[in-house]
């Protein structure tokens, strides 16, 4: 009897923790029919967003205000925001791809969004622009021709545009009784001014190496080297990485560091670091872009200035080089097709995120959004989204298709910003950075 | 007691546990493997391409800065561990004044996340913010040292952090070995008239073993499992000479969607894990056996 009841309590045990794991598991699924039922029943469609951010309302608070402006115009449609910081969410939305539970639209890291669109996940927009001339047109096609496959595939369109460059002090020049650079300063006289500057214990150039991809403003300086003229051939493995221009390019940052352009600590700095070093009048100038804007307009005021970075009297390619691209677009899960109300839904929200309504809330937030209306916006307030908005008008300068990076696969781009910030620190040599990029290039 | 020595009941018993770790470890370590045999970038399907990884992995100059960094840390985590916990375990022994509180103080460290005590440490050893280069340039001795974020001194940085998060959790486990020996045989001891150092050698070390082993295993797992210190401190930087096995993995993996390469770098770290402890193992038994005869 009692080895009967000692059988009935062990089986009794193995059953509990048994049904315990398969009870977490049939709740998770209810849970998910129970989202899935959600969506469909009621009066209203929710579409669902895949954000880069944790919390959009305070990270990216022009696009929450967009979904705002949007909910309040389509009472019918909600949208549901997904956030997750960035690598979280780039890993997530390749998980979701796997197992097809993509939300409806989602932001994409321009390097995964093409591979996302060769594995058949992602929606074609061309109909959507189709349908939506205005959208189409307010759209410039280097804006549209970034996020498009050689077979003529809209797999995504722009989040917003992306302005990259060199922020400066113009108050901490002026202590130091220097000129202050403007579109068109060369790299030698730039030379001068970081030696100036470091003499009187300044950082000539604010930047976080912790964070690797935080070099836009050296990117930049890639194409007046040609860049977009040389990477069809060297990802087709005709040409390198490591060739007598970029050599030059590399060269020069390499004596920046040598002259003390970099914080000291540079090795060890986050980018938010370097942003606190520039706002609080220790470095001159910082590599960062347009997003900075609001808190540069706070911290800097009117003495804050904007430009494109140093050009090169070596270099026989455009020296007029701004950057003003496609930033990682918006895709559609391919899903959303075979949902009508659901794609009428999803359409109606990027017709609102493209027009001229949602731009003006752009440029009241200080973002320059990626379609291209003429808006009426005050910037006497916002002397920082003033000074960049000034140098994107500067006639002759122009844009080149995408940001150098962005059109590398994860492990070169990876690579090219660690080459970076090691020619900067003295990590490697120039020619070392350039040959370990091309090392990359090749297991691809 | 018959029921329970049974075969086919202590199996059953043994199968819920059994299926938790088949399906949280075995499997998923299979089929990390599994990828480390491909080319994967996460999306699609993967690519078999054989033992390219493993062969792209040993002509990788930074495979090999993370292995050397990895070895670093673990022998000074590990020397430092071994010996400064038990210490510290021995005075906690000892009938000290205030014993409860110093306890308490030195096992504070390991209740806080890695993550924390990363941020913390940055405040301490970074070269132009942390306190120890403000306290050496307020003293005058120049510019300081680049404690982390430089070409040497970062693996031994890490160490010195695994150390002081660890140092209170392995001094516990040791104090809990030492609370087990019996009162009889150390006051048999003390009536032959042993020294500290005769009872330690003779009496606690041998009858420690086990506890010992238990912290040498902690240890050893622990120091090829350290991620968030290194993420904190330098994110393995600058230009990964400050990577460790773990964090190259995961930069391979995540950060450049290398799912293949970063799961032939887990799946070594895992194997070399495993030798290091066959190694303690076969060396503690043979000594053991010497001790014996």
């Amino acid at each position: 009897m009692k080895s009967v009841l000692k059988r009935i309590v062990t089986f009794g045990l193995a059953a509990a923790i048994a049904t315990s794991v398969t009870g977490c598991a049939t709740s998770n699924q209810s849970s998910s029919s129970d989202v899935a039922s959600e969506k469909k029943s009621g009066s209203k469609t929710v579409i669902t967003l895949g954000m880069h951010v944790a919390n959009v309302d305070e990270q990216e608070p022009v696009t929450g205000k967009i979904i705002k402006a949007f909910e309040q115009a389509n009472p019918n449609i909600t949208v549901q925001i997904q956030g997750n910081d960035k690598d979280a969410h780039v890993n997530k939305m390749k998980l979701d791809a796997q197992s097809g539970e993509l939300p409806d639209i989602f932001w994409m890291d321009s390097s995964v969004a093409p591979q996302l669109n060769s594995s058949g996940v992602l929606l074609d927009l061309s109909d959507f622009l189709k349908a939506y001339p205005a959208v189409n047109t307010a759209l410039s096609e280097n804006m549209k021709a970034a996020s498009r496959s050689s077979d003529g595939k809209q797999y995504g369109l722009p989040y917003q545009s992306l302005v990259t460059g060199f922020w400066y002090n113009k108050a901490v020049f002026k202590r130091v009784g220097i000129d202050a650079p403007k579109n068109g300063t060369t790299y030698d006289e730039l030379i001068k001014m970081v030696k100036a500057l470091h003499t009187k214990g300044i950082i000539p150039i604010a930047q976080g190496a912790k964070d690797a991809y935080s070099v836009w403003g050296f990117l930049t300086g890639l194409e007046r080297y040609g860049y977009f003229s040389k990477i069809d051939s060297i990802l087709n493995g005709k040409a390198k990485f490591d060739n007598p221009d970029f050599l030059k390019y590399f060269s020069k940052i390499n004596t920046l560091g040598k002259a003390g352009a970099f914080p000291s600590n540079c090795a060890t700095s986050t980018y938010f670091q370097a942003k606190a070093d520039f706002t609080s009048g220790k470095a001159a100038m910082f590599d960062s872009g347009v997003w900075d804007a609001g808190v540069l307009d706070k911290s800097i005021g009117k003495n804050i200035g904007f430009w494109w970075g140093p050009t090169f009297q070596d270099s026989s390619d455009n020296q007029k080089v701004s950057m003003n691209v496609s930033s990682a677009p918006f895709c559609v899960s391919k899903a959303v097709g075979d949902n009508q109300s659901k794609k009428d839904a999803v359409y109606k929200f990027l017709a609102f995120y493209y027009s001229k309504q949602a731009a003006k809330i752009s440029y009241e937030g200080s973002i320059i959004p990626a379609t291209n209306y003429k808006v009426d916006a005050n910037l006497e307030s916002k002397p920082a989204f003033k000074a960049v908005v000034t140098a994107l008008q500067e006639s002759g300068w122009s844009s080149p298709k995408a940001q150098p990076d962005l059109v590398l696969t994860e492990a070169v781009q990876a690579q090219l910003y660690d080459s970076i910030y090691g020619t900067m620190l003295g990590t490697y040599s120039p020619k070392e950075a350039l040959e370990k990029i091309d090392s990359v290039q090749q297991q691809q | 007691m018959h029921w329970l020595s049974r075969k086919r009941n202590i199996l059953m018993m043994l199968i819920p546990t059994l299926m938790i770790y088949l399906v949280y470890m075995i499997i998923p370590i299979a089929i990390a493997i599994g990828y480390s045999f491909t080319k994967y970038t996460g999306i699609g399907k993967a690519k078999i391409v054989g033992f390219n990884n493993y062969m792209r992995l040993f002509r990788d100059h930074t495979f090999w800065i993370a292995l050397k960094n990895t070895a670093v840390i673990f022998v000074i985590a590990f020397v430092l561990l071994m010996i400064g916990a038990f210490v510290v375990a021995l005075l906690l022994n000892l009938n000290l004044k205030g014993k409860s509180f110093a306890q308490s103080l030195i096992f504070s460290p390991a209740v806080i996340a890695p993550i924390i005590v990363g941020i913390l440490w940055v405040f301490i050893l970074d070269p132009q913010i942390g306190l120890i280069n403000a306290i050496i340039r307020s003293l005058g001795f120049g510019q300081g040292i680049k404690w982390i974020g430089g070409k040497t001194l970062t693996p031994v940085s890490v160490a010195i952090v695994y150390f002081w998060q660890q140092l209170g959790y392995l001094a516990t486990i040791y104090l809990a070995g030492l609370k087990m020996i019996p009162v009889e045989i150390e006051e048999a001891v003390q009536i032959d008239g042993a020294s500290v150092w005769q009872k330690l050698r003779y009496v606690t070390i041998p009858m420690m073993r086990s506890t010992i082993s238990t912290v040498a295993i902690l240890v050893i797992t622990g120091t090829f499992k350290i991620f968030e210190i290194v993420q904190q401190l330098t994110n393995g930087g600058p230009n990964h000479i400050s990577e460790t096995l773990i964090t190259y993995s995961y930069s391979a993996t995540f950060t450049n969607g290398e799912y293949g390469y970063g799961m032939s770098l887990a799946t070594v770290t895992f194997f070399i894990s495993l030798v290091v402890i066959a190694i303690y193992f076969g060396l503690s038994k043979e000594r053991g056996r010497k001790e014996v005869s």
